[in-house]
């Protein structure tokens, strides 16, 4: 998800047809340069080097988003029903891309999900299969302090700093998956949105960390010294 | 603009395996201000050789996987129609403004081009 106005000023997006290790490059209809959908950058034509801003946004199932948001509206599907994605059969094969890995890594499954996390060239990957186990994960990626949050039922995930008002907390489940709490105020936080709910830190935010849902292998070949969390610890 | 009109299944059942998709679920710091603004680099300032080994490869012509400008929705109601309770849907809210993407219909288009609260997005699968 990211933000298309750069500058103050409005640009739009096309599918090139192109690919960089397997994942998607985008490119502008106003100066037809090339953006990496994974990297967020410009990566050919004139505005290389250019960053999009990531914006906040949830991957989950919609009767739970639903139930999160009645208000919201859907994409018309133009009559489609149903669920059925033209890579389903991609997804639950072992192949990796069509361009082959550029780099070969076993530590993870080719099509396992994980949550990736880039911070001052450091890169954490947060396999689902460990989520599934331990869905509040506090970490620090890049000497930043986050956390790390994952809901099995509905796979919403989201990644928060870890600091507020110039104090680093710890968090762990309450109500979960609605809240978690921190171990140094008590305070209850909605682990969805991050918002402080009860206690005495109630109205503080906290702010969402750029983070990446993807397939393992698209991850790794973007970022080949990947520390995989729980894996490798 | 024959092409953009395709209907998307039409893509060649051999190209469809060949296009990858990642999920681009992602967010960053939640300025408060939600006006989007994206910082641009001068080209003279970029070092080329950082991409260097970012090797594009092309499989498609542009556009033949066509990119939705003109979104239209749903209501919650009436989506529950057509999406089923356990379709991934990639979710946003700005400002009040909530709207909901259905994954498997971004496997089709990959981008989408919204605004969304007042914000300027791009929805890409």
């Amino acid at each position: 998800m990211y933000a298309r106005e750069i500058n103050g000023k409005e640009y739009t997006f096309g599918v090139s047809g192109k690919l960089i290790r397997n994942v998607l490059v985008m490119y502008d209809r106003q100066t037809e340069s090339y953006w990496s959908q994974l990297l967020g950058e410009a990566v050919e034509g004139e505005m290389i080097g250019t960053k999009l801003e990531f914006l906040p946004s949830w991957m989950m199932t919609w009767s739970e988003w639903k139930e999160k948001y009645p208000d919201t509206l859907a994409l018309d599907k133009g009559g489609r029903r149903g669920a059925r994605d033209v890579y389903d059969s991609y997804y639950r094969s072992g192949s990796a891309g069509v361009v082959g890995e550029t780099f070969s890594d076993d530590r993870l499954y080719t099509k396992e999900f994980v949550i990736g996390v880039e911070l001052n060239d450091k890169a954490v990957a947060y396999p689902f299969s460990v989520l599934n186990d331990e869905p509040v994960i506090n970490d620090s990626v890049g000497s930043h302090d986050i956390l790390v949050v994952f809901d099995v039922n509905s796979v919403a995930s989201a990644v928060f700093d870890r600091r507020v008002a110039d104090q680093v907390l710890t968090f762990e489940p309450a109500d979960f998956p609605a809240t978690i709490v921190d171990n140094e105020t008590g305070t209850v936080w909605d682990a969805f949105t991050g918002e402080a709910v009860a206690g005495p830190l109630t109205g503080n935010q906290l702010v969402r960390v750029k983070s990446t849902t993807s397939f393992w292998f698209g991850w790794k070949d973007f970022h080949p010294d990947t520390v995989v969390y729980g894996i490798d610890d | 603009m024959t092409k953009r009109q395709k209907p998307p299944f039409t893509i060649p059942a051999f190209w469809v395996g060949l296009i990858l998709l990642l999920a681009a679920c992602t967010s960053q710091s939640l300025p408060e201000n939600k006006t989007a603004t994206s910082q641009h680099i001068p080209a003279n300032t970029v070092n080329p050789e950082k991409y260097a080994d970012l090797r594009i490869v092309t499989l498609l012509p542009r556009d033949a996987i066509p990119a939705i400008d003109n979104p239209r929705f749903l209501t919650a109601d009436e989506a529950d129609e057509f999406y089923d309770p356990d379709e991934l849907v990639i979710g946003v809210t700005f400002n009040g403004d909530t709207r909901a993407y259905s994954v498997p219909l971004l496997s089709n288009h990959e981008i989408v081009n919204d605004e969304v609260g007042g914000v300027k997005i791009a929805v890409t699968w």
